[in-house]
């Protein structure tokens, strides 16, 4: 649904500059324009703030790293869902990354937090997590998760996710 | 050896291993974060040399999942039931618990 809305109010931004161009023949560009698929889709913008949530050390260095890779390059972390809290309130970020299972406050709490704020409500979220139960994935969907990646996970998976949420990489 | 301390060398011991796999993860880590700062943008080695590296990385990961597991074994010896708290089970063992492909399934079944 997102991305669909994120590829309709593409096209709308195409067709503002076509019909400019084009006086009144702008219907018959709209009509063309939206039945084109992803050429019109709007470039995900990798200098966003990313925040990467996770007690281990080491995840972060690993997720950090993929991210760059795909081209992202302002990545900030935080250990626990607490500390990632204080850092959205304090500074803009296009995607949270984060862990489930962390101390004093776990990933799905975090989650909430983000969702029950005005500002962050919309803000694309993804667990990246080793809980795997049926009731876990539930309770992430429930609470408005964009996606949830299973760990161990590969650079390809990540790709894929990142994709699905935020469009085309 | 007592039972108890037959557990405190256990302990121990794992507390060893962890701080020995958390070592050896720092080495490799490290000199796969050097080595993908050093490739070139377009060039057919370096593009192998990303996979390899990302591979590295990838792999690096079961240092996470390994300490769960140390965790959940620590706590069994200290005679405790892992501290569980809602819904945190940490890793499944092998076979159970829902894989990616079955993750994105359910995922996509389930209304937010």
């Amino acid at each position: 649904m997102l991305k669909e809305l994120r590829a309709f109010v593409g096209n709308l931004g195409n067709l503002r500059k076509r019909v400019g161009n084009v006086g009144n023949h702008g219907a018959t560009f709209l009509r063309l324009n939206l039945s084109r698929k992803s050429e019109d889709h709007m470039p995900v913008d990798k200098t966003m703030n990313v925040l990467v949530v996770d007690d281990y050390k080491t995840m972060i260095r690993i997720v950090r790293s993929l991210l760059q890779q795909l081209g992202f390059c302002n990545i900030d972390d935080a250990a626990d869902g607490a500390t990632a809290l204080e850092l959205l309130r304090g500074k803009t970020y296009g995607l949270v990354l984060s862990d489930w299972n962390m101390q004093p406050m776990s990933g799905l709490e975090l989650l909430k937090a983000v969702r029950a704020d005005e500002r962050t409500r919309a803000l694309p979220f993804i667990m990246v997590t080793a809980e795997t139960k049926t009731e876990n994935v539930v309770a992430a969907r429930q609470a408005g998760v964009n996606n949830y990646v299973i760990k161990p996970f590969t650079l390809a998976v990540l790709k894929q996710k990142l994709t699905a949420v935020l469009g085309e990489l | 050896m007592s039972s108890e301390a037959g557990i405190v060398a256990a302990l121990e011991e794992l507390g060893a291993v962890r701080a020995e796999i958390a070592a050896a993860v720092d080495v490799i880590l490290s000199a796969s974060e050097e080595g993908l700062l050093l490739l070139t943008a377009g060039d057919q080695a370096s593009q192998v040399l990303q996979t390899s590296f990302c591979a590295i990385l990838e792999a690096t990961s079961f240092q996470d999942i390994t300490g769960q597991r140390l965790t959940r074994i620590e706590a069994l010896l200290q005679g405790a039931a892992p501290a569980r708290e809602g819904l945190e089970n940490g890793p499944a063992l092998p076979g159970a618990g829902l894989r990616q492909a079955a993750t994105d399934t359910l995922l996509s079944q389930v209304d937010d």
